[in-house]
């Protein structure tokens, strides 16, 4: 073995991911940095972390809040739905859902794609209210939005798992096509802040999907991507009702009051989730609200849209609009 | 002629690394005043060789990665308790040194434990992580998490035996015989490996 060739391999030794690994640090030391100054606890590894979802534990009363003119360009008044337009945006939509607790507040449908936003109440121990959008793209690959957030001035943070489920799947126990598992690109903003912008990309059945929510570490990007299920459409109709999500997204039966995740090392030295389900006592199921109307749905042109505001402690009277 | 024979301290003085040396100083004040940037910049600067260390030394991307994050992560909390005047990239190394050498020995005794084989040098699995040299990250997975450490130090880092006896708090003597050893041995299974 000739030692200069030695000395050479040796000197470029160098992990695959380094670039990656490096704007995850950074991400990391930034958000460190910010709990430190307020004098929170010090957080774990952004990789290994042990988590704890806390499930909506009252059903959420909702309002309605109508985006008539909001929904279309100058000058363009917004109209009411019809039954055939709600057709249309079940048509259209790729039926998203949040697992966990998650309420659909708004989506909008277009030939080209559209966009859901999801929003999660969480108790006040667990920080803020959390948001969610998904947009999908019917014609423009996964390589080409990557491109398009890469100049809006995200950082490309490396491949990411991406394990979506599927909710008829799931609600007829058909367990080899529950998991669809994938692969897609995370990217963090360069723009700083105590809970920066982050993205995922992937594609899946034909169409790009684009995550995008403010969280503080990749992991959390991951633990987002995996709530992602994909629904049939009459469920994902009842999912759009205010509180309809609430009831649909934490279990098929509403029962689930709580999720715990842990990533655990084994003895290989690799990792695996175990996760635990934490039942609703019968008290908490009685209050559950199944009864909120359906939401108004608007079109502009060949745009569908629906908007639904949550607001706990409120309920707001909405015109029954059924296909 | 050994090219290895000849094995001294590498000159410290040398105008980049004082450059450089001044603007960590630099960053390293303005990082204990709480400022992000210059936080971020420190690990713009040295992030890719103390993870190069790291999985040098465990030759696992993924534990290297979360080692070297956990001995920037330490240095963030503990940036107010470093003096500024002395270089950062050795406190660094140290640091991610002794951590990847105690997560190599905690794996090796959970090994020991459940008769399971300490995972191998490379990525596993996972097609993201494949190695660019798996002749050579196979060859040092033969060796001994401290014969691996002194490799990496002397040729990832670039130090000299007296540094790399500082960082891993070991004689110069020893780093020596470590450093002759584990290249024979790198050597040896290089060549049965081409055979």
């Amino acid at each position: 073995m000739d030692d200069s060739g030695l000395k050479r391999r040796l000197e470029s030794l160098a992990p695959p991911n380094l670039a990656e690994a490096r704007v995850r640090a950074k991400l990391a030391a930034r958000v460190s940095m910010s709990r430190q100054q307020a004098g929170a606890a010090r957080p774990g590894l952004f990789r290994v972390r042990n988590l704890s979802f806390a499930g909506g534990l009252a059903a959420v009363a909702a309002a309605l809040v109508l985006a008539l003119g909001t929904g279309g360009g100058p000058g363009i008044k917004a109209e009411v739905a019809s039954a055939a337009d709600l057709t249309r945006l079940a048509e259209l939509s790729p039926h998203l859902q949040m697992v966990g607790g998650w309420q659909i507040t708004s989506t909008e449908v277009t030939p080209k794609g559209g966009a859901t936003v999801f929003h999660y109440e969480r108790a006040a121990e667990h920080g803020p209210a959390d948001d969610v959008e998904i947009r999908w793209y019917t014609a423009a690959s996964a390589e080409e939005i990557g491109q398009r957030v890469e100049a809006d001035g995200f950082d490309a943070a490396g491949a990411v798992p991406v394990n979506t489920t599927d909710g008829l799947a799931k609600r007829f126990g058909e367990a080899d096509s529950y998991f669809t598992k994938s692969t897609g690109q995370a990217y963090v903003s360069s723009v700083g802040g105590p809970l920066p912008e982050t993205v995922g990309i992937w594609h899946q059945d034909g169409l790009t999907f684009e995550l995008r929510t403010h969280v503080e570490s990749i992991y959390m990007l991951e633990r987002s991507l995996e709530r992602v299920e994909f629904l049939g459409p009459e469920e994902w109709v009842i999912a759009i009702r205010p509180g309809g999500g609430m009831w649909l997204n934490e279990s098929s039966n509403g029962s689930v009051r709580k999720i715990e995740k842990e990533k655990i090392e084994q003895p290989d030295g690799t990792f695996a989730y175990q996760t635990t389900y934490i039942g609703k006592s019968p008290e908490e199921l009685a209050e559950l609200d199944f009864t909120a109307p359906f939401p108004l749905i608007h079109r502009d042109g060949d745009t569908v849209r629906v908007e639904v505001q949550t607001v706990p402690g409120a309920h707001a009277a909405a015109p029954d609009l059924q296909p | 002629m050994n090219e290895f024979a000849e094995i001294a301290d590498p000159p410290l003085a040398v105008p980049a690394r004082r450059d450089q040396g001044a603007s960590d100083r630099r960053l390293l004040r303005e990082a204990r005043r709480g400022k992000p940037d210059a936080v971020e910049a420190l690990i713009e600067r040295h992030w890719d060789r103390a993870h190069r260390i790291a999985y040098g030394i465990l030759g696992d991307a993924h534990a290297a990665e979360d080692v070297t994050q956990e001995a920037m992560l330490s240095i963030v909390y503990n940036i107010g308790r470093f003096d500024p005047y002395r270089p950062f990239a050795p406190w660094l190394h140290t640091v991610v040194s002794n951590r990847a050498l105690d997560f190599a020995r905690a794996r090796a005794r959970r090994a020991e434990l459940t008769t399971d084989r300490a995972p191998e040098i490379a990525g596993g699995e996972d097609p993201a992580l494949a190695s660019s040299d798996p002749a050579l990250e196979a060859a040092l997975a033969g060796l001994t998490p401290e014969h691996r450490a002194v490799i990496v130090l002397r040729f990832v880092a670039g130090y000299g035996p007296k540094q790399i006896g500082e960082v891993l708090g070991i004689p110069t003597g020893t780093v020596g015989s470590r450093l002759r050893r584990a290249l024979d041995q790198l050597r040896t299974d290089l060549e049965v490996g081409n055979g």
